[in-house]
């Protein structure tokens, strides 16, 4: 049975109910515009553990189990993640939020960027890290290999690939990554997500149409990423700040998080400002 | 908060009964340490000192004591 959440009475778990299903969630912290954690392909609420906390500095920060992930509905559908979008929306509806800052990495990158064109007016900034959907190429092999890993070695050395510089966190990934293919209905609902949402871009594609975007954008990236290599930055909104950290891989949030929670601080504690000027003119 | 609080504070996180840990214990043999026990230390140590542990040092502790001293508490009994 799990363990129930709690620290200090600020830390809780949470469950929505949504149409197609339970929708798990951490959250902490209270107030402010709050912060919604998007986790990459096969990761899970838990993958924000050195940021969560951090990040709730004046503000509610919420991480969130996508479908086929975690704790929340296997459910996924045709495996389409452009349909993770709405489903976010519902989520902030059942929740209450009217608008958050979006945090998203690799797959969350996508889901936040479609939930921005979706619902504009929900999203008060948009940070990319190590994001997919900016159409360059990725690994669609990795991601196939982290569906069928043969035994607990394999999942180390798909989580060391995931880092730049070897990591004491990658035993326990690995143990993660291997559990989950122990799980043949959540295995199915990955390998859907895959063949149906990537395996077709994995070659890469046209820029992205940034022009429907009116939240502000940043990217954040590690310099060695080896599954989506870091992007021409003329890929990204123009302006938009474009951070890159040498000597770090693909989960920059985990392998740099002091320097990637202080840029995501930063940036959203600038655009609230800029905000609050926009409806308090002087 | 001392040494002592912040053990029992610890034992509380991790669900564990007050007393339990003395600071010598390795975190990989205590089956609570994991990801959500990351997220509940980092928000006691928060709480209690308002200090935000550096997950970077976080990542490479092994022991309670590592813990007690990423806290800003005094390792020495």
């Amino acid at each position: 049975m799990p363990r129930p959440v709690s620290a200090g009475g600020r830390l809780r778990g949470g469950v929505a109910s949504l149409a197609t299903g339970p929708a798990s969630y951490l959250s902490i912290g209270s107030g402010g515009v709050p912060v919604l954690l998007l986790h990459g392909f096969a990761g899970d609420r838990l993958s924000w553990q050195f940021n969560l906390s951090a990040l709730a500095a004046g503000r509610r920060a919420i991480a969130v189990d996508f479908p086929g992930h975690g704790a929340s509905t296997l459910d996924v559908g045709g495996g389409h993640v452009r349909d993770f979008a709405p489903w976010l929306r519902d989520l902030l509806d059942a929740l209450e939020i009217p608008r958050v800052h979006l945090v998203g990495h690799s797959m969350g990158g996508y889901v936040g960027r479609e939930l921005a064109l979706l619902a504009p007016e929900r999203v008060a900034s948009l940070t990319l890290i190590a994001s997919a959907g900016l159409g360059t190429p990725f690994d669609l092999g990795f991601l196939r290999h982290v569906t069928a890993l043969r035994d607990v070695a394999d999942g180390v050395a798909c989580a060391e690939r995931l880092f730049a510089t070897p990591s004491p966190l990658t035993p326990r990934i690995g143990a993660v990554l291997h559990a989950q293919c122990g799980d043949p209905q959540r295995q199915r609902a990955l390998q859907t997500i895959i063949e149906t949402s990537f395996a077709p871009h994995a070659g890469g594609g046209p820029p992205v149409d940034w022009s429907g975007i009116t939240a502000p954008v940043q990217a954040l990236w590690g310099r060695e990423d080896r599954i989506i290599p870091v992007p021409e930055p003329n890929r990204l909104p123009a302006g938009a700040p474009f951070h890159i950290f040498d000597n770090i891989g693909h989960v920059p949030h985990t392998e740099a998080a002091g320097p990637v929670t202080a840029a995501i601080r930063h940036f959203m504690t600038t655009c609230d400002e800029a905000a609050g000027a926009l409806s308090n003119p002087v | 908060m001392d040494r002592k609080d912040f053990l029992l504070a610890l034992d509380e996180t991790l669900e564990l009964e007050p007393g339990t840990l003395t600071g010598d214990e390795t975190l990989e043999s205590l089956e609570s340490w994991d990801s959500l026990a990351v997220i509940s230390f980092i928000a006691l140590v928060d709480e209690t000192t308002g200090v935000v542990v550096e997950a970077e040092k976080l990542s490479q502790a092994k022991t309670v004591a590592d813990l007690l001293a990423l806290a800003g508490v005094a390792v020495a009994a």
